[in-house]
């Protein structure tokens, strides 16, 4: 039995309202996924019952605090599949997933790592390594990817030959929030691991999508927001090997980091993940997460992913079928190789920008336009005014993908 | 958005800086100000002649202020087929 979706959409509230008298089109799950009534009760039974911190007070209200805030983690862990709950740390979002993980490598000025990462990136994992680069403190290497978002293992080879074995980070998008195109990680991480390096996976755009094992793909560092995969914003999290972990430097230091301290200068870090989360933390956020990857797995994520894979088919092969040259799609032209979105070039006929404000106007669908984060991957391939970008996830319907395909022509009919 | 030197003050206490609190303000009244000199502007006009003056937003930013005047009814658009655009002009500009 596939994904009942109908039954689904009843999990999310957003998707109830009326505008102007019209239901809701929700095409931007690539930047924020709507949240299901399952999380949202969640965050608020943690400020309407029982607020408290984790780990420190001996009252009722923080014992259950941190009875739930481990079980968030532990939950997540199996989710992932990952050896060990505290190899989870709860973070903000991808973005200081990605920052945190980079610390495994030495940014001491003569210790000079090599961080790897791809042209398609987004700022998220590309901006901080230009920054360090840009100080002396690693070397970057930016592999240049296609249009058609296809990885390059030859390439990528010969790259990771030149770095100094042990002394390296490759930093992949995992999927693209523009070509829509998955990387093979698990050859990835051969060849990463073969010159002994070490392999952080951008997945804002593959953990809530597909279902995740992160020992079967050996990766090393997997960085996610649980706001794309219907969890509460403002949460994210690194899932790291624990020996790596060990062996890395916080972000932030502070209360909750160490286990004891002494003047004039000693202080004895905790074992992760709990040196990494300093000070009072988002508990709400994390107990939510645990309900987040309750709420998915309970749907499903085989489903989710075939479900998506279903959407994604829908929307290329019926932009191709009436708009044809028109437009052009960026990434893989099978849609079995795609993720369920599409950054659409509109070859300059009209801009983006004004497409997605007549899309809510005309018909309630709410989409992305620009340059997604990923400014230096655009201009490289000379799309200067940026690209329209729908993406779709478990709670749209084949009618929804049909309804953005028309309205576009529609567009189109009228001012190009 | 209210600009902020135009939100009422509901604290009642003394404003203590007069200066916007983050760039899409600015990005706010340059707009306004851009469509006080130019008339009209399509959005791709908008972004060039944001971006030509150095400000310093990403020109995604654009679109959004553009939506959010236009729904405080500070400015108004209308499509030009003949441009194949959207024009935004100042309510006051439109005859
Ligand atoms: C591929 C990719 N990486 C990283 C991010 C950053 O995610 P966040 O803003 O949650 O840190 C995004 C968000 O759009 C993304 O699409």
């Amino acid at each position: 039995m596939g994904l009942d979706v109908n039954k689904v959409r009843t999990d999310f509230p957003a998707l109830h309202q009326l505008k102007d008298g019209k239901p809701i089109i929700y095409a931007d799950s690539a930047c924020m996924a709507l949240k299901p009534q399952q999380v949202i009760d969640a965050l608020v039974a943690y400020y309407t019952e029982y607020t408290a911190c984790a780990g420190r007070s001996p009252h009722a209200f923080s014992l259950k605090t941190t009875r739930l805030y481990d079980d968030a983690r532990k939950d997540l862990a199996r989710f992932i599949n990952a050896k060990n709950p505290a190899e989870i740390v709860w973070v903000r979002n991808t973005t200081e997933a990605l920052n945190l993980g980079s610390h495994c490598l030495s940014l001491e000025e003569n210790g000079k790592g090599t961080i790897i990462t791809t042209s398609e990136s987004h700022n998220s994992n590309l901006v901080k390594w230009v920054r360090l680069h840009n100080l002396g403190k690693i070397e970057l290497k930016i592999m240049e990817m296609p249009l058609t978002g296809m990885f390059n293992l030859e390439e990528f080879t010969e790259i990771v030959e030149k770095c100094e074995e042990g002394n390296f980070l490759a930093s992949l998008n995992h999927t693209s929030n523009v070509t829509a195109a998955h990387i093979p990680e698990t050859e990835i991480a051969q060849i990463v691991h073969e010159r002994d390096g070490i392999l952080q996976l951008d997945a804002a755009q593959s953990f809530p999508h597909r279902p995740i094992d992160v020992q079967k793909m050996e990766v090393d560092l997997f960085a996610a927001s649980m706001h794309k995969a219907c969890g509460p914003t403002g949460m994210g999290f690194l899932y790291g090997r624990y020996d790596l972990l060990e062996k890395t430097e916080p972000l932030i230091l502070g209360g909750e980091t160490v286990s004891d301290v002494h003047y004039p200068h000693d202080i004895k870090l905790l074992s992760p993940p709990t040196k990494f989360e300093a000070g009072l933390q988002n508990y709400a956020g994390a107990i939510a997460s645990g309900a987040t990857v309750e709420y998915l797995a309970s749907v499903g994520m085989d489903k989710i992913q075939s479900h998506e894979k279903l959407l994604s088919r829908t929307m290329i092969n019926n932009l191709r079928e009436t708009l044809g040259n028109k437009i052009h799609i960026l990434g893989p032209e099978n849609p079995e190789q795609r993720a369920a979105l599409a950054a659409i070039d509109l070859k300059g006929q009209i801009n983006p920008h004004e497409v997605a404000i007549l899309m809510d106007e005309m018909k309630n669908i709410f989409l992305r336009s620009g340059f997604h984060c990923t400014h230096a991957f655009h201009h490289e391939k000379h799309l200067d005014v940026g690209t329209l970008r729908p993406s779709w996830y478990l709670y749209n319907t084949v009618e929804e993908v049909n309804i953005f395909v028309e309205t576009l022509q529609e567009i189109f009919d009228i001012m190009a | 958005m209210i600009l902020w030197l135009e939100r009422p003050n509901k604290f009642n206490v003394p404003t203590v800086f007069k200066m916007s609190m983050k760039d899409q303000d600015k990005t706010n009244t340059l707009i306004l100000e851009l469509l006080k000199d130019m008339k009209e502007a399509t959005t791709t006009e908008l972004i060039k002649e944001a971006e030509s003056l150095g400000i310093n937003e990403c020109s995604d930013r654009i679109p959004a202020a553009l939506a959010e005047l236009n729904f405080q009814g500070l400015i108004t658009k209308i499509i030009s087929r003949e441009k194949k655009a959207i024009i935004w002009t100042l309510p006051e500009n439109k005859n």
